[in-house]
């Protein structure tokens, strides 16, 4: 299936950069989440540095969901697992060494310290959810839409443009469901999926997790439904924009 | 004598460091506080931002410039050895616990991280865009070696030449980038600055060859790890690189290595021993004083003053150091 061509530019933008011999051939492609291109796309309207703030922000995001893949332990592992999650923690340094390097080209100092306190902000609420108990789903939910949402956020508050960013995250965060309830009905295993059963399912069973995040994404698209009369213009492509084609295309790797 | 004599009249710089490192890495959220100074109370030699408060004392000096970039290079040194320690899997740095063992690896990845972040905050307060271009290039470079290493491991095939790239980009590329660092910001003339560079270079080629030759020359209480770890990892050195040109040894390390999974310990400790018996250690010393040499021949293009005898007395330290 052919690419947006917004989503196509900046992809092959991301592969370009992040294009290393050695990770390409051990390391599956990085998943770029084309949500995050079109929230930064319409929050980063008309700047002239745009493609570089795009494309810094995007790796600084890939390189953090990067090292959300290293598991907690790895006594047990095989060597080529093992292997795998040595190049999995040097990939993450390695995307943020480039967003810093291609930021540091154009002199976009301002923007280097923006990323690096959105960065700051980010680990400290992901180190509060992964080790913190939730007794209701609506908390984990708000906690994880600010998580996930966080680096857009820290972009947004440098372009002024905060006032929104409630309805930002909430669209962000229902594709995000969306995907990863696709991605559960393709039998993949995701960082998410285990973080929602470590948190909120006493049964480990996929008909469960399917459940929960069917009732999450309800959740989400009810309080998402409240906003779209209120939006400034800027944002209007997001309310257009079809949440499945976003998702199709961010599965075709 | 002590390294940090060389240096004596840095005592009252390098605690302002010091505080800067802890005020740098302070945050509300507990779990990266302590892993954080868990981290940084450890110690360690240090060694960058003294390279960069020296480095500075040959141009303006001020510290409450300098001071910030001293210890964004310390904090991203810092960064990269707890994302190491996930990568080797080691319990131990400095004979303390690691972040890893002490909490797990994601925690490890978040302080990394954290520590990063914090580190980059902090020297975005330094506004020259060239001092960005240096650090940006060189923590690429650095990752870019550590990859290498990874792709290194266990062949025995490997040259000298790809082992010395290696080490470029993992050790003397971060030390040589703190020099410049300290020139840049202290604004010192080109030559100086090129000067300063290559001492670091040169001085961080030799201060890791040191380091391959100390995992089979000392013990494991003075290394806080077993030696012979690298070859444990299968990390080929250059006192391997050495011992492998003979036949007997090199046939009996493709045989340790045959089982990457489940190393023979016995054989390993025989292995260890014959390198630090073979000759390969001296020659390894050989090489290390070839890049002392050349930082010293580095320094002749320097002004003399209280600095430029620092920088040499630390480079005569470095060769002879016993760990």
């Amino acid at each position: 299936m052919r690419q947006h061509p917004l989503f196509e530019h900046y992809t092959n933008l991301i592969h370009t950069s992040t294009k290393n011999k050695y990770l390409n051939k051990h390391l599956d492609n990085v998943f770029v989440e084309t949500e995050k291109i079109q929230a930064l796309d319409c929050l980063i309207n008309n700047n002239a540095n745009k493609e570089n703030f795009i494309l810094a922000t995007m790796l600084v995001q890939i390189a953090l969901n990067t090292h959300d893949q290293i598991d907690k332990q790895m006594d047990d592992q095989d060597i080529k697992a093992k292997k795998e999650q040595q190049l999995t923690v040097l990939a993450g340094d390695y995307y943020s060494g480039i967003y810093y390097h291609i930021l540091s080209q154009s002199s976009d100092i301002s923007f280097i310290r923006q990323l690096a306190e959105g960065i700051h902000e980010l680990t400290k609420l992901k180190t509060t959810v992964f080790y913190q108990a939730y007794d209701r789903t609506d908390r984990f939910l708000a906690d994880y839409s600010a998580l996930n949402s966080m680096i857009i956020k820290s972009v947004a508050a440098y372009f002024n443009r905060e006032t929104h960013f409630d309805f930002v995250s909430k669209w962000l965060l229902a594709i995000k469901l969306e995907r990863e309830y696709s991605r559960l009905e393709q039998g993949d295993q995701t960082f998410f999926h285990q973080l929602v059963q470590d948190k909120l399912l006493k049964q480990n069973t996929t008909k469960h997790l399917q459940n929960l995040l069917k009732q999450m994404i309800h959740y989400t698209k009810r309080e998402l439904s409240d906003y779209k009369k209120l939006l400034p213009e800027y944002l209007h492509p997001l309310t257009t924009f079809s949440v499945n084609t976003i998702l199709e295309e961010g599965l075709s790797k | 004598m002590k390294l940090a004599k060389n240096y004596a009249f840095l005592r009252r710089d390098l605690k302002q460091i010091e505080s800067t490192l802890e005020d740098t890495i302070f945050t509300d959220q507990p779990v990266l506080h302590e892993a954080s100074t868990q981290l940084l109370r450890a110690g360690g030699k240090r060694l960058r931002p003294i390279f960069v408060l020296l480095a500075a004392m040959f141009g303006n000096y001020n510290l409450s410039k300098i001071k910030k970039v001293a210890s964004a290079v310390e904090l991203i040194h810092m960064a990269s050895l707890v994302h190491d320690d996930v990568i080797d899997d080691s319990d131990t740095r400095r004979g303390k616990p690691t972040v890893k063992s002490h909490w797990d690896n994601q925690i490890a990845m978040l302080t990394g991280d954290f520590i990063f972040a914090k580190a980059l905050q902090q020297f975005t307060d330094i506004e020259y865009p060239r001092a960005h271009q240096i650090l940006s290039k060189t923590m690429v470079e650095l990752t870019i070696g550590e990859i290498e290493q990874i792709r290194d491991k266990f062949n025995y095939e490997q040259n000298f030449r790809s082992y010395l790239r290696r080490i470029r980009r993992k050790t003397a590329l971060l030390i040589s980038s703190s020099c410049q660092l300290g020139a840049v910001v202290a604004e010192t003339s080109s030559e100086t600055e090129k000067a300063l560079y290559n001492y670091g270079y040169y001085m961080g080629m030799s201060y890791q060859i040191i380091d391959d030759i100390l995992d089979f020359t000392a013990t494991e209480k003075e290394l806080g790890k077993p030696s012979g770890s690298d070859l444990l990892q299968g990390n080929i050195t250059l006192p391997v690189l050495y011992a492998m040109e003979n036949p007997q040894i090199k046939a009996s390390i493709i045989n340790l290595f045959a089982n990457k999974e489940q190393m023979n310990q016995v054989e390993l400790k025989r292995v260890v021993e014959a390198i630090a018996k073979s000759g390969a250690i001296e020659k390894a010393r050989r090489v290390s004083n070839t890049y002392l040499k050349k930082a010293y021949h580095s320094l002749k293009k320097l002004p003399n003053n209280q600095s430029k005898s620092a920088l040499e007395n630390i480079a005569n330290f470095i060769g002879n150091r016993k760990i």
